[in-house]
């Protein structure tokens, strides 16, 4: 499947920031890209999704339920279990990083970035997870 | 920062220099064999320009009595040069255990490092450490450097002295919650200088505000603050994670609520001015 029909789901609160993640997955080649405002209504996107979705982009803060909170629902669930899952996030603190990890995110892009950088630090996160999408 | 122990087995150690003190952050359960590491890694180390020196113990789950006289004996070395040492962060149970111990007033503790820095005069109740403030300044400049390929540069930290000196059109506010004080960090633009700072983080021409890029305060602000905080913790300041808010108005200011200190640094860049408040109360 190329890149630009792998059904992507970018979960933020906040409308600038899921631009700027949408603008990055689109310079690295993405265009199926659908938007979700936190964890309840990313959750709700990937159960009515009509083509599965594969990856999530999400932030880790967010009212109501959180990046933390989505992804291990995603991996307690037998259907979606495999979805790829990288948080971008400006947190820093190395307890709940080890929090994602232990909870199953493939990765972890911090802001700041820019498209170099989410490029270089989304293709690390697939190569160590030896994920190949597209 | 050095880290001056490698071996897993080790317990972990982290010397932070700073102008007018040092920060030991130590980790890990300090066993009587240790203890001698410390004796001869640290002395060395404190041999430099005399500092009072804070100790962050908040990853300390258990001390030995033989790292408590070191400890003690480290402050009678500092007091002959006119420092003392103080610990911070440290759990109840260490709390309670060098009170039963007697201990408490040559091995003072503070709950956070705010509060030390008042405890040993380096700062009073009323004043912002440079320490705490230049974390966001920095990070404010590395955020949209970043993100927006703008250079913007401070021009001077200012107490704040009045409601109304400095005001934007649309500004990012962010809590910064410990356990020992409240505070918050506002980002402040004015309206042209806000949509060339997005048009440049989106390669768009956007020429009013609206929804979602006004979201864009917000999320400036929410960067800046996950950047100081990681700086800040490192310390011993113990902030919290905070949702940030976006506030829209022409010519708006905010003013301050509680008696502790504000301060206001205003920014130029190529692409206009804005500027930055930090306060803080007790």
């Amino acid at each position: 499947m190329e890149l630009a029909k792998v059904p992507v789901l970018v979960v933020d609160d906040m409308a600038l920031s899921r631009k700027r993640v949408i603008n990055c997955l689109k310079d690295l080649g993405f265009s199926d890209i659908r938007e979700a405002q936190d964890g309840d209504d990313g959750w709700t996107a990937i159960v009515n999704a009509e083509r599965p979705i594969v990856l999530v982009v999400s932030d880790w803060n967010m009212p109501h339920s959180s990046g933390l909170e989505l992804v291990l629902k995603i991996r307690a669930d037998e259907k979606y279990k495999s979805i790829v899952f990288v948080m971008v996030t400006a947190e820093g603190d190395a307890i709940k990083k080890t929090d994602a990890v232990k909870a199953g995110v493939n990765g972890i892009i911090n802001k700041p970035f820019d498209s170099q950088i989410f490029s270089e630090k989304f293709n690390e996160i697939l190569s160590a997870s030896k994920i190949k999408l597209g | 920062m050095n880290n001056l122990f490698g071996d897993k087995n080790l317990p972990e150690c982290k010397l932070i220099s700073l102008d007018e003190y040092l920060i030991l952050k130590l980790s890990g359960p300090l066993t009587k064999e240790t203890a001698t590491l410390f004796e001869d890694e640290f002395r060395s180390i404190l041999g430099e320009p005399h500092r009072n020196l804070i100790i962050n113990m908040e990853s300390v789950l258990e001390v030995s009595k033989t790292w408590l006289r070191r400890l003690v004996q480290l402050q009678v070395d500092l007091r002959g040069f006119n420092c003392k040492l103080q610990i911070i962060l440290l759990n109840e149970i260490l709390v309670k255990r060098i009170k039963d111990e007697g201990l408490e007033r040559l091995l003072p503790i503070s709950k956070s490092l705010r509060d030390a820095l008042v405890d040993l005069n380096i700062v009073s109740r009323k004043q912002l450490d440079v320490n705490f403030v230049n974390p966001f300044l920095h990070a404010i400049v590395h955020v949209l450097q970043i993100e927006a390929k703008i250079k913007a540069q401070p021009e001077g930290i200012r107490l704040k002295t009045r409601k109304g000196e400095f005001a934007g059109d649309i500004s990012g506010v962010i809590g910064i919650i410990s356990n020992s004080f409240r505070g918050m960090i506002v980002i402040s633009f004015p309206t042209q200088t806000f949509l060339n700072v997005i048009n440049k983080m989106l390669g768009e021409n956007h020429t009013e505000l609206n929804d979602e890029i006004e979201s864009g305060a917000a999320e400036l602000t929410n960067i800046v603050l996950g950047l100081a905080k990681n700086t800040l913790n490192d310390r011993g300041y113990g902030i919290k994670s905070a949702l940030p808010s976006v506030v829209r108005g022409e010519n708006h200011g905010f003013s301050q609520l509680g008696s502790g200190p504000t301060i206001i640094v205003p920014f130029q860049t190529d692409v206009g001015p804005f500027y930055a408040e930090i306060c803080l109360s007790d």
